[in-house]
Parts: structure tokens; C-alpha cells; sequence
């Protein structure tokens, strides 16, 4: 594409996008995977936080949740994912905001055996970054709150996100799970 | 004293007492002289009997004497004093007798001597005739007797009680005199001493009357003459600055008959420019008229803008519901294109073609979204527009309803225009006239301020002839008051 082609879809979008969309499979690929991480960004109760992309196995929205009783206040419920019935606790409730004042709308569904669903209401977007823009601050973490479940921070041209380690949170939880089974059977 | 008396009822007043004492004592005065004149001739009177009876006796004596000599001598020259008693005594008796007419103890006493006059001449012609005829002895019988000297005796016994008795008279009529004398020396002496009392008092008190009156009236006129000079002063300002003012008012008339003329010339251009804009006016009624259509048929293009524009409005709605739904296309497919990546990712190596697919698939969606966005941006923008318009055209409708209203007013007005602007010619014509007749009107009012300034200036004349007078005035009254009090004025 010539410079006289880039300026005639100068102000037309539909343009540009079709521009850039075949222009991506003429590219090589562009960074290794080792060297950039994938992030996803949302918030929780008005608080930017990131999302490892490898620590989730999808991103799903507007599913059903039957609620169901707990012995914990985080657990939303029950929701039908790809096929699987899967628990769906609330972020919000888990960081230590309280219970999401409506429905969530957004789940990161979590593990492939046994997994389970995080639920919040604001999904920002995604996010590229290289692997050293994630690091552990310790002096944001020693002044932000709710940060029982962040390790590392991600440095985004929108400022510093906390990072949720989503495999310490599941960790957790199915600790709390079987601690609750052995309460049981005792 | 009264007041209220004028001068001249004082003075007179003064006058009349002053007459009154005077005719009081001049009555009085009268009176007795009239008393002493009618004693005096009473006096006189009595000198007269008195008189009288010594002529009586003169005579009587006289024919004595007579006959003795004509006795003794027989010369008939010594008859003559008789014969003059015999002719002179009837008259003397007479008068005698008419003398005392008023006295009856006198005519008594006479009625006693008239027969012994009459014997006693008779006794004296019989001697007289004894010695005729030679008769003497019996004549100096005669006399021997003594009868004639007894008559005699008699009539001087009578004539001297008489003579008493008109003494007597005599004396009380002298006294009557001096009484009277007395009485009017008296009365003329009190009566003046009175009069200059009373007088005198009169006089004082008119004088004081008068002076404290007319010093009133001095100092009165004193203050009024000061005034006079003060107004006098003022009123010769005045005059001097109506004089001036005049002269102004004679410029200023000037330049409004200058204005007059102008407005004159002015209404007369008003009254062809009125013709003009009559015309004009009927030229802008037709043109108003014919935009009056005009504005109906933009009023008919309006209302299907407004008709478009809502249906734009729709159109825009419709737009923006189905922009939804390529929104919600664009987050799945960025969901999609996530899930992808986390897919492509956990195949690793052999997914890693796959992965860039699904990112650029999920930028895609990325852009997809912002794009929508924006759309969504643009037909809010529009629908916002799409409602301005609509009601600002329906306000411009309305505008436009108005206008025509506003039109059909103008054309109303344009004919009022028409109508008035000929009213407005007429008047412009009336206007000419009369600034004309102004002019002459002010040429007459000039000629009349002439007059009055001359007038002003024959006023400022007078006031200063108004403020020397007031001067003398001042000047007399304080010369009067010298005279009236002294004191007052050192």
C-alpha cells in the first residue's frame, strides 16, 4: 500500500480497519511468547486490577447463576460452562469488598479439572505487556488494601494495576473446601 | 383725645374751644359793657335831669333877675333875660318832665313844681306889670312879702330833692358801674386766665397728639421711604436685567424667526418626502403582501422539514439499535478472540499462528467496538441535532405563523402608513402655514419687545428717578422728625 492509498481512507474507518485487518497476515509474528505477558483488565468495586491471561481457561458473560446454600458467603452459586457445572464465587466477595451490589455480569472461568468461575461486574479490556512491566512493588502493595491475593503489579500506561494471582485464590478456596469436607466427616 | 381725629378735626377742635372760651368771654364782655352802657347813659341821664333842673332853675332865676332889674331900674332892657325864662321855661319843664318820665316819685315832685313855676312867673309878670303902670310901691309891697322868694324856697326845696334823689341814683348807679366794672374785670380776667389754661392744655395735648401722630407717621414714612429706595434699587436691577434680557429675548426671536423660516422650508421637504413614502408605503404594502405569500409557502416548506427531520429522528433510532447489535457482535467476538488466545496459548508451539490470528481477530473487535462507539457518538449527536432541528423548526414555524401574522400587521400598518402619511402632508402643509404665520407672529412679538425693552429702559429711568425721590424722602422725613422731636434725631 502506497502513501496516495493511506491518505484517500485518511477519515474513513470501515477503511482502515479492513486496512489493518489484512494487513495482520502480512506481518511476521511480532514478539515471542516468553518475552510478553497477556493480561486482561477490570475492575473491582471501582479498583483496577489485571488478570494473568495463561491463569484462566476462558472469559465467559451473561450466564445464569442458581444460587445454591454455602457454607461461604463467596459463593454465588451454580452456573452451566461448556458443558460442566461449575461454582461461580464472587471477586468482589473474595478481595474483600463484600457481596457485588447487582449481578455480575463477566466470569473467568478458572483450572480445567474441578474448575471454577470468578465473577465481577466491570471488564475493562485486554492487555499486552512485556514480562518485566510485572513485578512486585512493595510499596504498593504495603498502601493498597483488599491485596491478600496480589503478588506482583503491572506498570500500564494507565498506571499500576494489581495483578490477581487467580491459582493462589483457587488454591484457597479448595483448601477452604476440603477443610470444610474433613469438618464434616469429623 | 381721640385718635382717630384727624388733624385738621384736632386743630379745629382746638379751634372751636378756643372759640368758645373767647365767645364765652366775650359775651361776658358784652354783657357788662353792655351793663356799664346802659348805666353809663343811665348816669348820663341823670346828669341830664340833674342838668335839667339846674336849667330850670337857671332860667327861673334868670326871670327873677330880670323882673328885679326891670323893678328896680325900669329899664325894659333888663326884661330881656325875663322874657327869654318866659319863653324858655315851658321847654325846659318839658324836657324836664320827659327826663323823668320813667321816675314817678320825680314826676310827683315835678307835677309839686310845675304850679310854683307857674306862680312864680306869674308873680313876676304882675310885678313886671305893677312897675309898667308905675306901680311901685305896691310892687315893693309885692316883693316885701317875700311870696317870690318863698316860691323860690319851695322850688329849690323840690328841685333840690330832686337833685338828691338823682344823686342818689346817681350814686347807686355808680356804684351799679363799678360792680359791674368789677364783674366784668373779673369775669374777662378769669375768663382769659381760663381760656389760656384750657388753651394752653388743648394746645399741649394737640401738639402731643399730632407729634406722637405725625412722629408715627415720620418714622412710618421713614421706614416706607427706606424701602421705597431699597425697592427702588431693586426695581431699577430688575429693570436694567429686564432691558437686558429683552435684548436677548430680541436675538433669541431673531433666530426663531430664522428657525421659523427654516422649518418652513423643512415642512414644505417633509411634504414631498411624505408624498414620497406615501408611495413607497404602497409599494411596501404590494411587496409585503407578495411576501406574505412567500412566507406561506416557506411555512408549507417547514413543516415538511419538520416532517423529514423526525423521520430522520426514526431513522436514527433504528440506526442506534442496530449499531447495539454490532456492538454486542463486536464484545463476543472479542470474547471470542480472548478465549482464543487463551486457547492458542494453552496448545503452545503449534497454536502460536493461531494466537496472532485470534488477537488481530480480538483488535479487530477492539477497533470494532471503539467504532461503534463513536457511531453511537455520531447518532446521539444527530438524534440531538434531529431534535434542535425539529424544535427549532417548529419554533421557526412558529416564527414563520408569527412573520405572516407580522406580515399581514405590516400590510395593515403600511396602509395605516399610507393614511397617516397623508395626514402627516396635510399637517406638514398646516405646519408650513402656520410656521409662516409664526414668523409674522414673531416679527410682531419682536416689535412688541422692542417696545417692552424700551419701555425696561424708560422703567430703569423711572426707578432711578423713583430711587432719588425715595433719597429726598428719606432725607425730609428725617428733617420732619428733626422738627417734630429733636432729640429723636441727634
Amino acid at each position: 500500500m502506497n502513501q496516495q492509498f493511506k491518505d484517500s481512507i485518511e477519515g474513513n474507518q470501515a477503511a482502515q480497519l479492513r486496512y489493518a485487518f489484512d494487513g495482520m497476515f502480512a506481518l511476521p509474528p511480532s514478539l515471542a511468547s516468553t518475552e510478553v505477558e497477556d493480561l486482561l483488565t477490570i475492575r473491582v468495586a471501582g479498583d483496577p486490577y489485571a488478570i494473568r491471561l495463561l491463569d484462566i481457561a476462558e472469559i465467559v458473560t451473561e450466564r445464569s447463576v442458581v444460587p445454591v446454600p454455602s457454607f461461604t458467603p463467596d459463593l454465588l452459586g451454580l452456573a452451566g460452562i461448556r458443558g460442566g457445572i461449575v461454582p461461580v464465587f464472587s471477586l468482589s466477595s473474595i478481595l474483600g469488598y463484600g457481596p457485588d451490589p447487582g449481578s455480575p455480569r463477566w466470569m473467568i472461568l478458572c483450572g480445567t479439572e474441578e474448575p471454577i468461575a470468578l465473577a465481577f461486574s466491570d471488564f475493562e479490556g485486554y492487555l499486552r505487556l512485556p514480562t518485566y512491566a510485572l513485578h512486585a512493588d512493595e510499596n504498593f502493595l504495603a498502601t493498597r488494601e483488599h491485596l491478600q491475593y496480589v503478588n506482583q503489579v503491572a506498570s500500564t500506561p494507565d498506571g499500576a494495576r494489581a495483578v490477581i494471582g487467580v491459582p493462589l485464590i483457587m488454591a484457597t478456596i479448595r483448601n477452604r473446601i476440603s477443610q470444610h469436607r474433613q469438618t464434616k466427616e469429623n | 383725645m381721640n385718635r382717630s381725629w384727624t388733624f385738621g378735626k384736632k386743630i379745629a377742635a382746638g379751634f372751636a374751644l378756643s372759640f368758645v372760651l373767647m365767645a364765652m368771654i366775650g359775651v361776658a364782655a358784652y354783657r357788662s359793657i353792655n351793663t356799664l352802657a346802659s348805666t353809663s347813659q343811665v348816669v348820663a341821664h341823670t346828669h341830664l335831669v340833674l342838668e335839667r333842673l339846674a336849667d330850670v332853675l337857671n332860667v327861673l332865676q334868670d326871670a327873677e333877675i330880670g323882673a328885679r332889674g326891670y323893678i328896680i331900674t325900669g329899664d325894659e332892657s333888663f326884661l330881656q333875660p325875663y322874657q327869654n325864662a318866659e319863653t324858655k321855661i315851658v321847654t325846659s319843664v318839658n324836657k324836664l318832665r320827659a327826663l323823668i318820665s320813667d321816675n314817678a316819685a320825680q314826676q310827683k315832685r315835678i307835677a309839686q313844681a310845675e304850679p310854683i313855676i307857674v306862680a312864680k312867673m306869674a308873680l313876676s309878670k304882675r310885678q313886671i306889670e305893677m312897675r309898667k303902670a308905675r306901680e311901685i310901691d305896691a310892687v315893693t309891697k309885692l316883693v316885701q312879702t317875700g311870696e317870690g322868694q318863698k316860691l323860690m324856697d319851695d322850688l329849690r326845696h323840690i328841685f333840690g330833692e330832686m337833685e338828691q334823689e338823682e344823686r342818689n341814683l346817681l350814686q347807686q348807679r355808680a356804684s351799679e358801674v363799678e360792680a359791674a366794672v368789677n364783674s366784668s374785670t373779673i369775669s374777662i380776667t378769669l375768663g382769659t386766665l381760663l381760656c389760656l389754661l384750657i388753651v394752653s392744655a388743648a394746645g399741649v395735648i394737640i401738639t402731643r397728639s399730632l407729634t406722637s401722630q405725625i412722629g408715627a407717621a415720620v418714622k412710618h414714612m421713614q421706614s416706607s421711604s427706606s424701602e421705597l429706595q431699597v425697592s427702588s434699587n431693586q426695581q431699577s436691577m430688575g429693570s436694567r436685567e429686564q432691558s437686558t434680557a429683552m435684548k436677548e429675548i430680541t436675538m433669541t426671536m431673531n433666530e426663531l424667526l430664522v428657525t421659523s423660516k427654516q422649518i418652513a422650508e423643512s415642512a414644505q421637504r417633509v411634504a414631498h418626502i411624505a408624498e414620497e413614502t406615501a408611495s413607497g408605503a404602497r409599494a411596501g404594502e404590494l411587496t409585503v403582501t407578495k411576501a406574505s405569500d412567500s412566507i406561506g409557502g416557506i411555512k408549507r416548506q417547514v413543516d415538511l422539514i419538520v416532517t423529514h427531520m423526525l423521520d430522520l429522528g426514526k431513522k436514527s433510532q433504528q440506526i442506534g439499535g442496530i449499531l447495539e447489535i454490532i456492538n454486542e457482535l463486536a464484545e463476543q467476538t472479542n470474547i471470542l478472540a480472548i478465549n482464543a488466545t487463551i486457547e492458542a496459548a494453552g496448545a503452545g508451539e503449534n497454536g502460536r499462528r493461531f494466537a496472532v490470528v485470534a488477537d488481530e481477530i480480538r483488535k479487530l473487535a477492539d477497533r470494532v467496538g471503539g467504532s461503534t462507539k463513536e457511531i453511537r457518538g455520531l447518532i446521539d449527536d444527530i438524534r440531538a441535532a434531529v431534535n434542535t432541528t425539529v424544535m427549532t423548526t417548529e419554533g421557526g414555524t412558529k416564527a414563520v405563523e408569527a412573520g405572516a401574522l407580522q406580515f399581514s400587521e405590516v400590510a395593515i400598518a403600511f396602509r395605516q402608513i399610507v393614511s397617516l402619511v397623508g395626514t402627516t402632508t396635510e399637517a406638514t402643509r398646516e405646519i408650513e402655514l402656520s410656521t409662516k404665520q409664526q414668523s409674522t407672529a414673531v416679527s410682531q412679538v419682536n416689535i412688541a419687545v422692542s417696545n417692552v425693552a424700551q419701555a425696561a429702559r424708560e422703567t430703569e429711568v423711572s426707578s432711578s428717578q423713583t430711587l432719588r425721590t425715595a433719597t429726598e424722602l428719606t432725607k425730609l422725613s428725617r428733617d420732619l422728625m428733626r422738627l417734630i422731636q429733636p432729640q429723636a434725631s441727634t
